[in-house]
């Protein structure tokens, strides 16, 4: 999920497909989430990913990443766009604002907080 | 005491509430109870009221408060207080990005953490953060007093006017100063330790005022 504007998406979308990756719309979003793939492909866990995605990646993102068994979050240096997440025992929550999170069982005692601007957030099984 | 719970009352009976106010006379304290998040709570209000909200909000929060007093049991999300121009408001728990944010006047305390942006082109507001505050707060802060007792982040005070910014000794980011005599010339240092109070050569840590007047550099030991 990508809330944002990447600025050198049509570069790395060359460059991505030169490697052999498909990409199918004009879309930023696309490039970001094939750039994730290529990397994990070459062998980084998605942590790993989202990191390189800070020096690769130019433009204002907030990226929520989902796979099989991890789940990722990282915003970019200036880090305009909104975010907060809950984390419990239970569970990780991500939202745009604690008001999508309001309903969540034992948000009241979850610790919440804003990520940091280029940090990488990541759990995974 | 009129108490609105927000879970069952419309935020709208609340605000109108309050706007209905007597802007010169004593007007009786407000509860409200369940905000859950909700955005634009105590918006727009001058007149001289308490106001105690049990719970975090969102958006916009106590915006343009003109004469009130509002207390926030918990956090408070982006741009609390904004355009505030008077009067007094206190979040309990953090608040998210850009709080007071082109505020006039008035005094708003986090006695939590403040996100980015706090006190950005601030206008005249007090603000004051116990806690720590995030990068580019007191962008382009035109007046006021920005005191943070914790932590600032990166690029505090960047492109700043006249406003009075109060904090630790030897912060992390780079504070941006013009000196004296050398008029659009800035300086910048390029880690915590280049960024001492002169006024006395004094390097200890404290609470030190750094004042930026228009061809002036001077620090305040405090």
């Amino acid at each position: 999920m990508h809330n944002g504007s990447l600025s050198n998406h049509n570069n790395l979308r060359r460059e991505l497909t030169r490697e052999g990756i498909r990409l199918e719309t004009q879309n930023d979003s696309e490039v970001a989430a094939a750039y994730l793939t290529g990397e994990m492909a070459k062998g980084k866990n998605l942590g790993e990913a989202l990191t390189s995605a800070l020096d690769d990646l130019d433009g204002f993102f907030t990226f929520v990443v989902g796979t099989k068994s991890g789940f990722g979050v990282v915003r970019d240096p200036i880090a305009c766009k909104p975010a907060v997440m809950a984390e419990t025992d239970a569970y990780v929550a991500f939202g745009s604002e604690y008001r999508a999170l309001v309903n969540l069982p034992g948000i009241e005692d979850a610790k919440v907080w804003e990520p940091e601007p280029a940090t990488v957030y990541f759990w995974e099984h | 005491m009129p108490v609105f719970d927000l879970a069952t009352t419309e935020l709208r009976a609340l605000n109108q509430a309050l706007h209905a106010l007597d802007k010169s006379g004593a007007n009786e304290d407000f509860e409200v109870t369940n905000p859950r998040g909700s955005h634009a709570v105590a918006v727009g209000i001058d007149a001289p009221v308490n106001v105690t909200i049990d719970g975090s909000v969102g958006y916009y929060c106590a915006g343009m408060n003109e004469q009130a007093s509002i207390t926030v049991n918990g956090n408070a999300g982006p741009g609390v207080a904004e355009n505030m121009m008077s009067g007094k408001v206190v979040i309990k728990g953090d608040a998210s990005q850009y709080a007071g944010a082109t505020a006039h006047g008035g005094l708003l305390v986090i006695e939590g953490n403040a996100s980015s942006r706090c006190g950005i082109s601030m206008k005249g507001v007090d603000i004051v953060v116990k806690g720590n505050i995030g990068h580019m707060s007191a962008f382009m802060a035109q007046s006021g007093n920005l005191v943070v007792l914790g932590d600032a982040g990166d690029a505090l005070g960047d492109s700043l006017y006249e406003a009075r910014l109060c904090a630790r000794h030897g912060q992390k980011p780079w504070c941006r100063l013009r000196e004296k005599g050398n008029a659009g010339r800035t300086y910048r240092p390029s880690n915590q330790a280049s960024c001492r109070c002169r006024h006395h050569g004094c390097e200890a840590r404290g609470i030190h005022a750094l004042w930026l007047g228009q061809d002036a550099l001077q620090l305040q030991c405090r």
